[in-house]
């Protein structure tokens, strides 16, 4: 796999059209799933999406495979993308901030038996997160990626992210609660 | 960090979430690389037409340059000249004539003293007069002084050729220069029929 991608990064770096189509195929759904996380409207995901692929591709020359994978890379170029596109949009929808909730509600339970009144609360209350929280989220529960690519995909340190998981968390009971 | 990963109620709500988004179309990549090869024909024309831009912009540039450089020597070349013929008599006359306006004998001997140093070539004084005022005064003093009626030989020897005279009506310092160069014979006639009195 990852002789794979080197010769793949090699032949992107000489603009080779079969090298750009592989690249489509093995990480564009990747790719899309990140863009539609944060960019919510279908028209404007796609839109994003060929921003970020024709930004990575001007700028392979300056992936470092040692710094991350092929694929991490490709979502911090997409979670940026998205994130910018996002915030040059006139604000439409209120995201529940952490100041209007209040502190002495109950915490996140350590473990919970699988519920599946809460599950359906917890899916309501998700799409009330901000896009970068909710992207966050996916990232580890869905992606299953790792604090430190997640930490590389944000900018964040991956202490940062652990933090940041958790107080989502914390927010996301919070707002079941509150209801 | 143990009880956030094991989060199954967060895990599947996440899971369905997922679920619902809207599958990437089919044409998307095909629609992007359509959008990539176009971007790579249209990249060696904008870089012609910045090569174009620039070399225009360089051409201009050493242009302005050039003309900026050639403006600036002809200044240089210029300036001793006026300075030359402007400072010297200005200064000398209006001092000297200024120096003793009521006395009889001495403002005639103070001009003819103040003439005389020209040709010493003497340092340029202070003045305290702004350059226009005391130029106004030059003139003045200068409409006072009698038209030459002495020897017509020296007039010729003194006066301005007339394709000099002719130049003057272009350029004003030239013709600035030519009054002075009037003004400066007349006071040498002056003083030469200052001495004739004297012998006599």
């Amino acid at each position: 796999m990852e002789i794979d991608s080197t010769i793949l990064i090699s032949e992107l770096q000489q603009h080779k059209t079969a090298a750009c189509q592989q690249l489509l195929a093995t990480y564009g759904p990747a790719v899309f799933r990140m863009v539609q996380r944060i960019v919510t409207r279908h028209e404007d995901a796609e839109e994003v999406y060929q921003d970020v692929f024709v930004k990575a591709l001007r700028g392979i020359g300056g992936y470092d495979p040692r710094q991350a994978s092929l694929a991490t890379w490709l979502n911090r170029i997409a979670y940026h993308e998205a994130l910018n596109f996002v915030r040059g949009q006139k604000p439409t929808i209120l995201y529940i901030d952490d100041s209007a909730l209040g502190t002495n509600l109950m915490e996140a339970p350590d473990e919970a038996p699988q519920d599946e009144d809460t599950i359906r609360q917890l899916e309501q209350a998700l799409a009330k997160l901000p896009p970068h929280e909710q992207a966050i989220v996916s990232m580890f529960y869905y992606d299953n990626m790792s604090l430190a690519d997640m930490a590389y995909v944000t900018g964040a340190n991956p202490s940062t992210i652990g933090s940041q998981l958790s107080r989502i968390r914390k927010k996301l009971y919070r707002i079941i609660k509150s209801r | 960090m143990d009880s956030i990963k094991n989060d199954k109620n967060l895990r599947e709500a996440v899971n369905r979430r997922e679920q619902q988004l809207a599958p990437m179309p089919a044409d998307l990549n095909e629609r992007l690389m359509q959008r990539l090869e176009e971007t790579e024909q249209t990249r060696p024309e904008a870089k012609q037409r910045h090569l174009w831009l620039y070399t225009a912009i360089a051409v201009a540039a050493s242009i302005v340059l050039l003309i900026v450089f050639n403006f600036g020597k002809q200044q240089m070349s210029q300036e001793p000249l006026v300075a030359q013929t402007v400072e010297q008599p200005t200064t000398l006359v209006s001092e000297s004539v200024e120096g003793n306006p009521v006395e009889g004998e001495s403002a005639i001997e103070a001009p003819a003293n103040a003439i005389s140093e020209p040709v010493e070539a003497p340092a340029p004084q202070p003045s305290h007069k702004p350059a226009k005022k005391r130029q106004e005064t030059v003139m003045q003093l200068v409409e006072l002084i009698p038209a030459s009626e002495a020897d017509p030989a020296l007039t010729a020897a003194t006066d301005p050729a007339p394709e000099a005279a002719a130049n003057t009506e272009d350029d004003p310092l030239v013709a600035m220069a030519a009054q002075l160069e009037d003004i400066r014979s007349r006071g040498q006639r002056l003083q030469q029929e200052i001495t004739a009195l004297m012998n006599n």
